[in-house]
């Protein structure tokens, strides 16, 4: 099957956008959620002038997980949801957000992400052409860092959840493809000072959208020279961690 | 930095001045605010409408031209006008009202955008274009990002018979006479031209250079394989753009081409944007980077004129390996403080060694001013603020259209607050 059918959760960010435009150029059909109607209405009109062979919208609210079954099936409308990028999260707050402003982050960055993928495996499972499961992690998630733990910890649930749905629904046809961007100069890491080394978001989406053309699962670290610091960090004793600076 | 993420976003909360950026490549401080806070406008990048039946395309104005070029060119039409470099975006394309090799026939940028939106600093939205509130379009159009930060544009566009591909021909000169005689005739019949000038060589051989025209092609052709990018990896301590170096490059580049190269087939990118192929080359100036001195001389005296400026600069035996001259066309601006006017364009470049060199660009400028010339904001970093009111009547004029809230370096230094 060449022509896909591809689900975007988080479609206005920055790097969900660039992969998205990589996409409709190959000619694949998209589907977008989001928060914003008016500005999802751009980024179709945006993605249908720049290929996309189709391309509709679903406002969707990551607080309200229970919806999502709901976007599977209004995207699913012409033809069946065959790929989904999950890419929706809100950065590390500033300061402790209180018990309930800890349940609301923990429900948009993980139950609404965890929710994502199980609706998406249900939906993917015995397609034909089977089906893939993109999410957007961090290298924040590999280990509790003094900056950025809560953030991480959010992702790090969505990895393991991510890791167990690609074993269980393996013989199903459904693979899934975990990825790290490095730091990229975007609005959710617009409270950062950025570095010269920091990504632009085009690159980021771009290489994120030919690894969901090319169907690749696995772990991808983006740009690839982010792997080496990864696995240093993700190997690095907690006692050394610990007296990391940011 | 407060980055636009789209064309809804209020403008930003907070104490000014601000400044709309978009690819930060000006030459000078037009896309400087060091007492203020940049709007960078980069994400605002959606193609709203393309309409390849009439025409035009609607988007946002962060978007890139080579982005845009790309997908264009794609449905078999081109941007009207694409300056030197192609990695600006579609706002700074208009607020600098940007010229390329085909401004003899086609004018200046703001010449094809048929409306645009600005968002104020007090948060009004407002929509101008040649035929409605036609005053404030042309306030916007060159106004340097003062009037207000242009959310989205409309553009008309060129229809290419054939695919992306040009064919260019280059033809050396013997002098400035010979230069400019060229010139003019290749404007007659091509739509791209502009003349490199040898800026060292002197006596007889003043002015000499290569004139190069370019039309698109119609035969259709596959695109490139592959382009080449090669790059520049850093800054070299001491510049390597010495009069010696510098004199060795120009006999070369002159003498390696022939009388008449005849026409090549050549992609636009190569074409239109070479610079654009070389990443980061301004690094080849050194870490003391180099400024740009880009004049127009009226017609008439000019070749007088520019023999007195070539002269100028070779006698202080610095120049650059760009030394560019282009025949502006006739049609009037498309703004207020719009650059390209009737008359000819010369661009030098010089790496930057301190208040000498800011010296020598003022000296250069006194010499078109005298002759009732102008300079191009876009690419000046040194202009006096009584130079800038003799290069450009009108400023008086777009006072009224600035928007208080918003304010540049450039704007500070020629007192066009």
């Amino acid at each position: 099957m060449n022509q896909r059918h591809i689900l975007v959760i988080g479609a206005t960010s920055a790097i969900a956008e660039w992969a998205a435009r990589r996409l409709a150029a190959r000619g694949h059909s998209l589907a977008l959620a989001g928060r914003d109607r008016e500005r999802l209405e751009d980024v179709a009109a945006d993605l249908r002038n720049r290929g996309a062979s189709h391309c509709s919208v679903h406002p969707f609210n990551a607080e309200r997980p229970d919806t999502i079954p709901d976007i599977f099936e209004n995207a699913a409308g012409r033809r069946p949801v065959t790929d989904v990028l999950i890419a929706h999260a809100v950065p590390q707050p500033s300061s402790w957000p209180g018990e309930p402003g800890l349940q609301r982050y923990i429900r948009v960055n993980t139950t609404s992400a965890i929710a994502c993928m199980h609706a998406a495996a249900e939906h993917m499972a015995g397609h034909p052409g089977g089906g893939l499961i993109a999410w957007l992690s961090s290298p924040a998630a590999l280990r509790g860092r003094r900056k950025n733990w809560l953030y991480g910890a959010t992702k790090a649930a969505g990895d393991i959840a991510l890791e167990g749905i690609g074993g269980q629904y393996r013989e199903q046809g459904v693979r899934t493809l975990l990825l790290r961007p490095g730091p990229t100069r975007t609005a959710f890491n617009a409270g950062l000072e950025p570095a010269a080394s920091w990504a632009e978001p085009q690159t980021v989406g771009e290489r994120i959208g030919d690894l969901m053309h090319a169907r690749k699962g696995g772990e991808h670290f983006i740009p690839r020279a982010w792997w080496l610091p990864a696995t240093i960090l993700r190997h690095m004793p907690t006692w050394l961690l610990s007296r990391l600076k940011g | 930095m407060h980055a636009l993420r789209s064309r809804h976003d209020a403008f930003p909360d907070g104490n000014g001045p601000w400044l709309p950026w978009g690819n930060g490549r000006s030459y000078g401080d037009v896309c400087c605010n060091h007492d203020g806070t940049l709007i960078e406008a980069r994400a605002a990048n959606r193609i709203l409408e393309l309409d390849t039946h009439a025409g035009f395309v609607r988007c946002e104005s962060g978007v890139l031209l080579a982005d845009l070029q790309r997908l264009l060119v794609r449905h078999g039409w081109f941007l009207p006008v694409v300056p030197g470099t192609e990695l600006i975006t579609v706002g700074g394309a208009i607020a600098n009202d940007v010229h390329g090799k085909n401004h003899h026939g086609a004018g200046s940028f703001g010449h094809h955008v048929r409306a645009l939106r600005v968002l104020r600093s007090d948060g009004e939205r407002r929509k101008c274009g040649p035929s409605e509130d036609a005053e404030r379009f042309a306030a916007v159009v060159g106004g340097l990002g003062l009037t207000g930060v242009i959310t989205e544009a409309e553009l008309a566009l060129r229809p290419l018979s054939g695919g992306g591909w040009l064919r260019q021909r280059a033809l050396r000169t013997a002098d400035l006479a010979d230069t400019l005689e060229q010139l003019a005739g290749m404007d007659r019949e091509h739509e791209y031209t502009a003349a490199w000038l040898d800026c060292l060589a002197r006596g007889r051989r003043l002015g000499r250079g290569v004139v190069m025209a370019a039309d698109h092609d119609r035969v259709r052709r596959p695109p490139p394989m592959r382009e080449r990018t090669l790059s520049v990896p850093f800054s070299p301590p001491v510049s390597p753009v010495r009069s010696w170096s510098l004199r060795l490059f120009n006999e070369f580049y002159y003498r390696a081409r022939r009388r008449d190269s005849g026409w090549q087939p050549c992609w636009y990118r190569s074409a239109l944007h070479p610079l654009d192929g070389v990443r980061d080359w301004n690094r080849l100036y050194g870490r003391g980077g180099f400024v740009q001195c880009q004049v127009r001389v009226p017609e008439g005296d000019h070749e007088r004129v520019l023999a007195r400026m070539i002269e100028f600069a070779a006698r202080r035996g610095e120049g650059s390996f760009l030394v560019v001259l282009k025949r502006f066309g006739a049609r009037p601006a498309a703004g207020l403080l719009s650059f390209p006017r009737p008359g000819y364009t010369l661009a030098l470049d010089f790496p930057w060694r301190g208040p000498a060199t800011a010296e020598l660009v003022r000296s250069l400028y006194d010499i078109a001013l005298d002759a009732g010339g102008s300079v191009y904001p876009a690419k000046d970093a040194v202009m006096t603020a009584q130079q800038f009111r003799r290069a450009f009547s009108d400023h008086d004029t777009f006072r009224n259209w600035r928007d208080p809230g918003l304010c540049s370096d450039f704007a500070r230094r020629v007192e066009l607050t």
